[in-house]
């Protein structure tokens, strides 16, 4: 059994709240180590001298319960009734708290991720339509190869209006099924004077 | 003087009798101000804080819940004001230690811890106090509760608001740290 273990006990023996087993044990330790003996010796007197009370006089303690009553006189009892409120404004300005907390969180979640994504999509001024636009007021050379560039992309990107017309009306079925004889006859003669070839029957 | 019994006078004083409440001062006002005395080590502090504990515990008696033990409730107070006080006289010696070694002050307290010379009983008495103050804050209020009011480990527990195993180990703790500062002193008495 170490000393240590039975320092410990030891202490709880003092106080009362040693088991009876252990409480054998530690006799029975103690009968064998002379160093625990005068450990249990020590604190046995400083048990002693410490437990003493404070020894006043019947006078100090009716001058203290009169100083006392005066004081009392200036504290109020806080009631229940007016702790309570306190007590459910506190609960409402945790929650108003962590409300704020959560908000703050989204908006920046909000503001800062899609930043990114607005960045990179952003064009700045100096690539911007209305920079050319400005450039091109001000010196007509730039103006005429501006509407030259905007007129050759806008030739570029419309469709053929004939192939746009003629194209959807060829590809329907129903089309040639429209047509009277006469009107097929008509066609079909005018591709055979093209191209040599005979038009659908 | 007013005999009846504490639960009746506990009920009075919450709803608002100061007749009650100076029933329950009598009740308790020894043992509070040895609680507050151990801990602060003067009678004078002693005095202003057992006061102090008394105008707590009056302003916040609607607070004690009905069914509870009244004196855990008020020495729990004690022990609170006590520890604060102790923290606040720490903060300010610290600040005494500090103007007293720039001006090369040796305050001198091994001197008065000397081995040397006849320990008599009222010394004995002296230098306990004087070791039971240089305990930690809740090392002190265990061992106070424990020894000097009688406390068992499981009232002590809940007056501190800790576990019985925490009390337990608590005095151990400080009991060795009382037994090896005292150690010369005690010898020579045992001797």
């Amino acid at each position: 059994m170490r000393c240590e273990t039975i320092k410990k006990w030891l202490s709880d023996d003092l106080d009362g709240a040693l088991s009876p087993k252990r409480k054998a044990r530690l006799e029975n330790h103690l009968r064998e180590c002379l160093v625990c003996r005068r450990y249990r010796a020590d604190l046995t007197r400083l048990q002693a001298e410490a437990a003493s009370a404070a020894d006043l006089s019947p006078e100090y303690w009716a001058a203290f319960e009169r100083s006392l009553e005066s004081r009392l006189t200036f504290v109020e009892p806080v009631r229940e009734a007016s702790r309570a409120p306190l007590f459910r404004r506190r609960k409402w300005a945790w929650a108003a708290a962590g409300f704020l907390v959560l908000a703050s969180v989204g908006i920046y979640l909000a503001v800062s991720r899609p930043g990114r994504i607005l960045e990179t999509a952003w064009v700045s001024y100096e690539d911007s339509i209305a920079r050319i636009l400005q450039a091109a007021e001000e010196d007509p050379e730039v103006e005429n190869f501006v509407n030259r560039e905007l007129l050759a992309s806008i030739t570029e990107v419309a469709p053929d209006p004939e192939e746009a017309y003629a194209a959807p009306l060829a590809a329907d079925p129903l089309f040639w099924e429209g047509l009277s004889e006469e009107e097929l006859e008509y066609i079909a003669a005018e591709l055979e004077r093209e191209t040599s070839h005979g038009g659908p029957k | 003087m007013d005999e009846r019994p504490e639960d009746d006078l506990v009920e009075d004083a919450r709803r608002g009798s100061r007749e009650a409440f100076a029933g329950l001062v009598r009740l308790h006002e020894r043992r509070v101000y040895g609680l507050v005395f151990r801990m602060a080590g003067n009678h004078s502090d002693a005095a202003d804080l057992a006061q102090e504990v008394f105008l707590s515990a009056w302003g916040s008696i609607a607070s004690f819940r009905r069914g509870s033990s009244f004196y855990t409730w008020l020495y729990r107070i004690a022990v609170n004001t006590s520890l604060t006080f102790l923290r606040k006289r720490s903060r300010e010696k610290d600040r005494a230690e500090f103007h007293e070694n720039m001006a090369g002050v040796d305050p001198g307290r091994d001197a008065f811890f000397s081995a040397e010379g006849n320990c008599s009983q009222n010394e004995l008495r002296a230098r306990i106090n004087e070791a039971i103050d240089s305990l930690p804050g809740h090392f002190r209020a265990s061992f106070v509760l424990v020894v000097s009011q009688g406390f068992s480990h499981a009232d002590a527990a809940r007056i501190l608001g800790c576990s019985e195993n925490t009390v337990s180990w608590r005095m151990h703790k400080a009991r060795k740290i009382l037994q090896a500062r005292l150690k010369p002193y005690l010898g020579e008495v045992r001797s």
